[in-house]
C-alpha cells in the first residue's frame, strides 16, 4: 500500500506523481491537519538520494578527514526512512522511479512493483527517457491508474493493460542508442529495438512483423590473483527475449538435453553444469525435468525467461598477467598482458581497461607494445587516478601489452605498492557464451502458421573482471 | 495546435495559429482578483478560454489536446483548479480518453472544491451503469476517489450495486471502493464490508486480491482478515492464478493460519515450493517467510529452510538488479544469522564486485564476517584484508570490524590459540594498526580492543605493538583504544609508563580529544596497581591535569572519583577500577552482542522493511500504520494468557507412537511432536536428520499410588507452587469422546484428585488439579488442557510435584481416571 508514486529526471524535477493517500489530512482533537506535502517530500527524497551521507558515527572521524583521496563515495540506498516514511526507488534509464510508505510493506515486492511500473512504461513508450515520458504523459497516468489503486497493485502486466488503455505512444526520436543502457546494461539486441508494443487498434498493424529476439546473455566475474591465477570465478547468465509475434502464440524453446542443475562438476564432466537456475512467472516446466524443454505464452514487451547462476570453474576468456617492477625509489614500471583465449574467430569489442595507480603518482607514462594493426590507445585520467586502456577489437587466441611508466612525487612505500590495482576490465563478446548453455530450439508449439523470424544471440559481457596486483 | 500536441509542456504559445471560434484568446480577460497577473495566471486563464471552445469544438485531437494541456499543467505543480466549473462540463464528452482525463482532473481537485463535485456526480453516477464495463469501472473508481465526505451517500448505491457486477474488473474496482468509502466514513460500509466478506471465493483472483487487501485494513484492530481452513485450503490451491502481488497477499493470510498438524504443514509448503524456481524476490522472500513461519515451533526446522531456499536466494542475488540485491542481501544477512553453516560454503559469492553501488559492498563485507568457520576463516580473512585499503574508506573501516568479526566468533573459537583463526585475526589486525592509512589504523587498534577481551590469551602479541600504536594512531578512538589496552596489559611492556608519561606530560595533552584523555586516566589508576613504583608520579601529574581539565566534565568528575578511592585505601580502589576481566569465558558473549531476542522476533518480521532497517516494527513504524506485515501478534497474545494463568510456562513433552501427526495442533513456543520420517522426503532435504526432535517414550501405564481423599489446599498456595515448582512430567494424548469440566473432575475426584480450578472457553477446557500421598506425603500439582479444536481431541498433562516421587504414577492414574470419560 503504496502513498505516492513519482518519477523524477535525472535533475530532480518531478515528470510524473500520483498520490494515494499522502496528503491525508487528519482530525487531531477536533483540528484537521494536513500532514505533509508531497511536493516538498519529494524535494527532500531528492536531496537526500544526491546528497547521501553516512549516518554511522564512528565513521565521522572518516568524513573530517581531509584526505579527499579515502572519501566514501557513497549511493543513496534504495530503501530508507525519511520522517516517517520510507522511500524506495530505483534508477532506470537516468531517472528515478520512487514510492513512498508509511507501512511496513515487503521491500522485495514493491521493488518488483516499481521494476514492473518501469517495464510497462519502456514496453509502451519504446524506450525510457526523460523525453519519452514528458511526451506520453497522458498515456502513462492511464496506464498507472491501470495499475495502481489507492496504492495497491492492480493489473501491472503489459499484455493485460492492453484492453484498459486507449492512448497512443507518441513515439521519441531514437538518439544513438550505444550511449542510452538501460537495464543496468543488461540487455543488447533485444534492447536495441525500441519500438513500443501495439496497443488497442493498431494490433493489427504491428503484427506483420512476426518476430522475436531471443538473447543469451552470461555476464562473467572473475577474480585473478597478482600472479595470474583464478580466485573466485561465477556466471550470472540469463536468456532475455522480446516478443513482437502474431496472435501471442504458446512457444517451446528447448536447451542442451545433458543440462545438469545443482550439481557438483565431478558429476557432469563435458556437460554444462548449473548451481541454481530460475524462471519467469509464464513458463511451464512441466517438460523441463526430463527433456530441458519449456513452454510458455511470451508475455508482450522485453522480458526474461529465466536466470541461471554458475560458480563451477570455467575457461576464462581473457587472462591478465601483471607485473610491478620498481625502476628507482620513485619510478615504477607496470606491464599488464592480456591474453586471449577464445576462438579465432571471435573476438573481444569494445575491451576497456581501468589500471587505478598511487596517491602520489607525479606523471604517467603509458603505451600499448605491440599488437600493431589494432585500434587502441592508452591514456592517464588524472582526476580518477587511472590509466584507462581501451582496444576496439581483440581478436581471439592473440596478446597484448601496456606498458605504464609512474614517476612518483614522494618515494616508493608498500602502501604506495598497494594503492596500484586492482585493474579492471570491461569486455563484450558477441556470438560467444562461455558455459555453452545452448537454446537446442525456439518452435511454435501447435501447428501456429508461419515461422516467426528468430533473432538469437549469444553475448558474453564483463561483470566485474578483476585482477589484484 | 498540432505543434502542442508534441510539445504540450512548453505551454500553450502556439494559439494563434490555430482557428479560434469564439474570438481571440491573446488578451486574456483580467481577473477580478489580481492586477498582477503573473504569466502562470495567464496561462491558466488562456487555457480557461480554450475550454469555453471545448463544447462546440468538433475535431476529437483538438478536444483531446485542449483537456491535455489542463492536465499538463497540472501534473507540472501549476494550480488549474480555478478551471473546475469548465472540466465538469467536459465530462459529459463520449470520448473515453477525455473522459479518462476530466476524471484524473476531478479526483485531483474535488477535495478542494467540494460543492462543485457535487455537479459531477450526476454524469459520474450515470456512468456506473454504462454497457461498456470498463467505463463502469472508472466512473466508479473515480466516484470513490473523490475524497469529499459529503458524497459518500452518492456513491453507496452504485457501489453495492457494482459489488455483484458481472464483470470482474467492475466488481475489484467496487472492493476497492469500500476501502476508500471506508477510510472517509468508516459507520456507512459495515454493511458492505459484509458483503466483501463474503466475496473471498470469487472466481476472479483480482477480486479475491482486493477483498483481502479491503479487510485487512477495515479490520486491522482485530488483526486483519480471518480465514478458516476451507478458504485458506480454497486460495492455496488456486495460488497458480494469483499473479505475483496477489500471491503476497495470499502468503500474508498464511501467515495467520495455523496447519492442522504436520502433514498439511509439509503439504502446504510442498505446494509452494515451486514458488521459489520463479524469478521474483517478493515472492521468493514471501515464501521463505511462510516456511519460516510454519515451521518456527519444531526446533531444527529453521536450518532446514534455509538449506532449501538457499539456490533460490543465491540466483537472485546473483542476477537481480542493484536495487533487488540490496534487499535480498539483508534477508540473507538474517537467513545466516539463522544458519551460519548453510551458507558458509557458498561464501566466494559475496565477495565484493568492483562495480556495485557502496551500500551492496558494505552488507556484503558485513555478511562475509558472519559466515567465517573454521574452514573458510582464512579465505575470508584474506579476501577482506584486500578491501582494508580501498577507496572507499567506509568500505575499508567495516573490512577491518568484520576481520575482528571473525576473530570474536564462537564458530571460529575451536581452534583458538596456537595458529588458530584467533590469532591470524589477531596477527592481521596488528599488522593494521601500522597501516599509513589514519582510519584504517585507528579501526584496527579499537578491534584489537574488542578481541583482547574475548581472548586474554592473545594479550601477548598485541601488547608489543602498543607502544608504536600510542605513536602512530592519530584518530581519537582508536588511540583511546590503544590507551586503553596500555593500561590493561601494561605489566607486559617494559616502557608501558613512558608511554603514558610522554602522553601526560607532554605538549600533546591539549590536543587530545576528550575520549583519550579519559582512557589515559583510566590507564594511569590500572598501571599504578600493577607498577606503583614507576606510575606513582605519572598518576599525579595526570590527576592534576584531568581534574583541572575544564573541556570535558566526565573527565574532570572521573579524576575526582579516583583520587577519592585512592585516598580510601588502595586495595579498595583496585577492587573498583581493575575489576575482573581476567577471566571472560570465552564462550559468553558481550552485553553489546546479546540481541538474540531481538533476532528472534525480527524473524517473524522477514520480508518487510523491518529486515532492512534491523528493526521491529513498533521501533520505527507509527503506531496508526502497523500491523500490515504481518505480524501476528493477536494469535501469540491468546497463547500468553494460556502460559500467564499460573506463570508457569507449559511445554507438551511429544509422546510419539500413541499420537496421530495431523491432528495435533501447534502453539507458538512449544516443540512439537514428531514422527521422525515425516521430515525427510517431503521438502527433498534427503540426508538431514532432524537433530533436535527428541522423542519421549510413552507413559507406562503405571499401578496407581494410594492419595489422600481429605486433602485441601488453599488457591494461593497453590499459585505459589505452581510457579515456583519445576515440571516434573507432561504428555499428551489423544481422545475420542466429549467431555465437560465437570465430567473429568467427577472422574478424577473418585480417585481423589481434587480439582482448585476449572473453566471452558471456545478452544479449549482447562483444569488444575491436585492431591496428595496417603499419609502426609508429596503433594502432587496437575494441570490438564484439552485442545477441542483438534478432531479427536488432544489432551495435556502436565504434573509437578512437591516431595512426591511417582509424578509419572499420578499422571497414569489422570489419563486413567479420564479415560473413563471417553479419553
Amino acid at each position: 500500500m503504496l502513498s505516492s508514486f513519482f518519477v523524477l529526471s535525472p535533475r530532480g524535477d518531478t515528470v510524473i506523481q500520483r498520490e494515494y493517500r499522502f496528503n491525508s489530512s487528519e482530525e487531531k482533537g477536533g483540528e484537521v491537519v494536513v500532514v505533509k506535502d508531497l511536493k516538498a517530500c519529494i524535494e527532500a527524497f531528492h536531496r537526500k538520494v544526491r546528497f547521501w551521507a553516512d549516518q554511522d558515527t564512528n565513521l565521522q572521524s572518516l568524513t573530517k578527514n581531509n584526505d579527499d583521496f579515502y572519501q566514501p563515495k557513497q549511493d543513496a540506498p534504495p530503501v530508507f526512512s525519511l520522517h516517517g516514511e520510507t522511500y524506495i526507488h530505483i534508477k532506470r534509464g537516468g531517472l528515478i522511479f520512487a514510492c513512498s510508505t508509511p507501512y511496513n510493506v515487503s521491500p522485495g515486492s514493491t521493488l518488483e512493483l516499481l521494476n514492473k511500473i518501469a517495464k510497462v512504461f519502456k514496453d509502451y513508450c519504446g524506450t525510457l527517457s526523460e523525453e519519452a515520458i514528458r511526451k506520453n504523459f497522458i498515456l502513462l497516468y492511464e496506464l498507472l491508474d491501470e495499475m495502481l489503486d489507492y496504492g495497491y497493485p492492480q493489473v501491472t502486466s503489459t499484455e493485460g493493460l492492453k484492453m484498459y488503455v486507449h492512448n497512443t505512444p507518441i513515439p521519441t526520436a531514437q538518439v544513438a542508442t550505444e550511449s542510452v543502457k538501460m537495464g543496468g546494461g543488461k540487455t543488447k539486441s533485444a534492447n536495441s529495438v525500441h519500438k513500443p508494443v501495439s496497443v488497442g487498434g493498431q494490433r493489427g498493424k504491428e503484427g506483420n512483423k512476426n518476430e522475436i529476439f531471443v538473447d543469451i546473455l552470461e555476464r562473467l566475474n572473475v577474480l585473478f590473483s597478482p600472479n595470474g591465477y583464478v580466485l573466485n570465478s561465477s556466471i550470472d547468465g540469463n536468456i532475455q527475449m522480446k516478443s513482437y509475434l502474431a496472435g501471442n502464440p504458446e512457444l517451446r524453446l528447448a536447451l542442451n538435453e545433458d543440462l545438469v542443475v545443482g550439481g557438483k562438476e565431478e558429476e557432469g564432466y563435458g556437460k554444462v553444469v548449473l548451481d541454481d537456475l530460475n524462471f519467469n512467472e509464464c513458463v511451464n516446466l512441466a517438460e523441463f525435468d526430463d527433456s530441458r524443454t519449456l513452454t510458455f505464452y511470451p508475455p508482450d514487451g522485453e522480458f526474461v525467461l529465466l536466470n541461471y547462476r554458475i560458480t563451477n570453474d570455467f575457461r576464462v576468456p581473457f587472462k591478465m598477467l601483471p607485473a610491478v617492477t620498481e625502476l628507482s625509489s620513485n619510478k615504477l614500471e607496470v606491464l599488464l598482458t592480456l591474453r586471449n583465449e577464445i576462438p579465432q574467430a571471435n573476438y573481444g569489442a569494445n575491451v576497456q581497461v581501468r589500471v587505478p595507480v598511487p596517491r602520489n603518482t607525479g606523471t604517467v607514462f603509458c603505451e600499448p607494445v605491440g599488437g600493431e594493426g589494432c585500434e587502441q590507445n592508452a591514456e592517464y585520467l588524472a582526476n580518477e587516478r587511472k590509466v584507462l586502456w581501451t582496444i576496439k577489437k581483440f581478436p581471439g587466441s592473440t596478446e597484448m601489452t601496456i606498458k605504464i611508466k609512474l614517476s612518483l612525487d614522494t618515494a616508493c612505500t608498500s602502501q604506495t605498492r598497494k594503492e596500484i590495482g586492482p585493474v579492471s576490465m570491461n569486455f563484450e563478446i558477441p556470438m560467444f557464451n562461455v558455459s555453452n548453455l545452448q537454446v537446442r530450439y525456439l518452435r511454435i508449439a501447435e501447428g501456429g502458421g508461419k515461422a516467426p523470424f528468430r533473432w538469437v544471440r549469444y553475448v558474453t559481457q564483463s561483470s566485474s573482471y578483476v585482477c589484484r596486483m | 495546435m498540432h505543434s502542442g500536441a508534441s510539445g504540450v509542456f512548453k505551454g500553450p504559445t502556439t494559439t494563434s495559429s490555430m482557428p479560434q471560434p469564439s474570438g481571440p484568446v491573446s488578451a486574456p480577460p483580467p481577473t477580478g482578483d489580481s492586477y498582477f497577473t503573473d504569466a502562470r495566471r495567464g496561462e491558466v486563464s488562456e487555457l480557461r478560454a480554450l475550454l469555453k471552445t471545448f463544447p462546440v469544438e468538433r475535431s476529437l485531437t483538438r478536444r483531446r489536446d485542449v483537456i491535455k494541456k489542463v492536465i499538463a499543467y497540472m501534473t507540472l505543480g501549476i494550480d488549474v483548479s480555478r478551471l473546475f466549473t469548465e472540466m465538469i462540463l467536459a465530462v459529459e464528452d463520449r470520448d473515453l480518453v477525455i473522459k479518462k482525463m476530466v476524471y484524473l482532473y476531478l479526483t485531483t481537485y474535488a477535495q478542494n472544491s467540494p460543492d462543485l463535485a457535487q455537479m459531477c456526480t450526476n454524469t459520474l453516477q450515470k456512468d456506473t451503469s454504462n454497457d461498456d464495463p470498463i467505463i463502469r469501472g472508472l466512473a466508479l473508481r473515480s466516484l470513490c476517489s473523490l475524497r469529499v465526505e459529503s458524497m459518500v451517500e452518492y456513491v453507496l448505491d452504485p457501489l453495492r450495486r457494482s459489488l455483484g457486477d458481472s464483470n470482474a474488473y467492475v466488481r475489484k474496482t467496487a472492493v476497492m471502493g469500500v476501502l476508500k468509502l471506508h477510510d472517509l466514513n468508516p459507520e456507512l460500509v459495515t454493511e458492505l464490508t459484509e458483503t466483501v466478506r463474503g466475496m473471498v471465493g470469487d472466481v476472479d483472483t483480482m477480486v479475491v486480491v482486493n477483498v483481502i487487501r479491503t479487510l485487512n485494513e477495515i479490520k486491522r484492530k482485530e488483526g486483519g482478515m480471518q480465514v478458516d481452513r476451507k478458504e485458506m485450503l480454497g486460495l492455496l490451491n488456486r495460488i497458480q492464478e494469483f499473479d505475483e502481488f496477489g500471491l503476497s497477499e495470499v502468503l500474508g493470510l498464511l501467515l495467520k493460519y495455523k496447519p492442522q498438524g504436520k502433514e498439511e504443514m509439509f503439504a502446504i509448503m510442498n505446494l509452494l515450493d515451486p514458488v521459489l524456481r520463479t524469478s521474483n524476490s517478493g515472492s521468493v522472500l514471501g515464501t521463505i517467510r511462510c516456511f519460516l513461519k510454519l515451521t518456527s515451533s519444531i526446533p531444527g526446522m529453521g536450518e532446514m529452510v534455509c538449506q532449501r531456499v538457499k539456490p533460490p536466494v543465491l540466483t537472485l542475488v546473483a542476477g537481480g538488479t542493484p536495487e533487488l540485491v540490496y534487499v535480498l542481501l539483508t534477508h540473507l544477512k538474517h537467513l545466516a544469522q539463522i544458519s551460519p553453516e548453510t551458507f558458509s560454503p557458498d561464501y566466494r559469492q559475496l565477495y565484493v564486485r568492483y562495480n556495485e553501488p557502496s551500500h551492496v559492498k558494505y552488507l556484503k563485507v558485513e555478511v562475509l564476517g558472519l559466515l567465517a568457520n573454521e574452514e573458510n576463516g582464512l579465505d575470508i580473512i584474506t579476501e577482506l584484508s584486500e578491501y582494508v585499503s580501498d577507496p572507499d574508506g567506509k568500505l575499508g573501516v567495516l573490512a577491518v570490524r568484520a576481520i575482528s568479526e571473525v576473530g570474536c566468533s564462537d564458530r571460529c573459537l575451536l581452534s583458538g590459540g596456537q595458529g588458530g583463526i584467533g590469532e591470524v585475526v589477531v596477527e592481521k589486525l596488528v599488522e593494521l594498526t601500522g597501516l599509513d592509512v589514519p582510519h584504517v589504523s585507528s579501526a584496527a587498534a579499537s578491534c584489537l580492543k574488542d578481541v583482547a577481551r574475548k581472548h586474554p590469551d592473545m594479550r601477548g602479541l598485541i601488547a608489543p605493538v602498543l607502544p608504536r600504536c600510542a605513536r602512530a594512531i592519530t584518530e581519537e578512538k582508536g588511540l583511546a583504544s590503544t590507551v586503553w589496552m596500555l593500561g590493561e596489559m601494561g605489566e607486559m611492556i617494559t616502557e608501558a609508563p613512558y608511554v603514558l608519561e610522554r602522553m601526560v606530560d607532554g605538549d600533546g595533552w591539549e590536543g587530545y580529544g576528550g575520549e583519550v584523555k579519559i582512557s589515559l586516566l583510566t590507564a594511569a589508576v590500572k598501571l599504578f596497581f600493577k607498577r606503583p613504583g614507576e606510575m606513582q608520579g605519572i598518576l599525579g601529574k595526570c590527576l592534576v591535569k584531568s581534574s583541572a581539565d575544564a573541556t570535558s566534565q566526565e573527565l574532570h568528575d572521573r579524576a575526582l572519583l579516583y583520587y577519592r578511592l585512592l585516598a580510601e585505601g588502595g586495595e579498595q580502589a583496585e577492587a573498583v577500577v581493575a575489576g575482573t576481566d581476567q577471566n571472560v569465558d570465552r564462550a559468553r558473549k558481550f552485553a553489546e552482542e546479546q540481541d538474540s531476542e531481538t533476532f528472534k522476533r525480527l524473524r517473524d518480521e522477514f520480508n518487510t522493511l523491518s529486515i532492512v532497517y534491523s528493526q521491529e516494527e513498533k521501533h520505527w513504524c507509527q503506531e496508526e500504520f502497523r500491523g500490515f506485515g504481518g505480524r501476528t501478534d493477536v494469535s501469540e497474545g491468546e497463547v500468553k494468557v494460556v502460559q500467564d494463568a499460573f506463570g508457569g510456562s507449559v511445554v507438551i513433552e511429544p509422546t510419539s507412537a500413541s499420537l496421530p501427526p495431523p491432528q495435533q495442533q501447534q502453539q507458538v513456543g512449544e516443540p512439537a511432536a514428531a514422527a521422525g520420517d515425516t521430515y525427510e522426503d517431503l521438502l527433498g532435504f534427503a540426508s538431514d536428520e532432524p537433530a533436535s526432535v527428541t522423542v519421549a517414550p510413552p507413559s507406562p501405564p503405571a499401578p496407581s499410588v494410594s492419595l489422600n481423599p481429605n486433602f485441601t489446599l488453599d488457591g494461593g498456595s497453590f499459585q505459589s507452587m505452581w510457579q515456583s515448582l519445576p515440571e516434573a512430567c507432561s504428555s499428551l494424548s489423544p481422545s475420542t469422546g466429549s467431555h465437560t469440566p465437570n465430567s473429568v473432575e467427577d472422574a478424577l475426584r473418585k480417585l481423589s484428585i481434587l480439582t482448585m480450578a476449572s473453566g471452558e472457553t471456545a478452544g479449549e477446557i482447562k483444569l488444575f488439579l491436585y492431591c496428595q500421598e496417603e499419609g502426609g506425603g508429596g503433594v502432587y500439582l496437575v494441570q490438564v488442557l484439552i485442545d477441542k479444536n483438534c478432531e479427536p481431541r488432544v489432551a495435556s498433562v502436565t504434573v509437578k510435584t512437591k516431595g512426591g516421587k511417582e509424578p509419572d504414577t499420578v499422571m497414569g492414574m489422570v489419563h486413567n481416571g479420564m479415560g473413563n470419560v471417553g479419553f
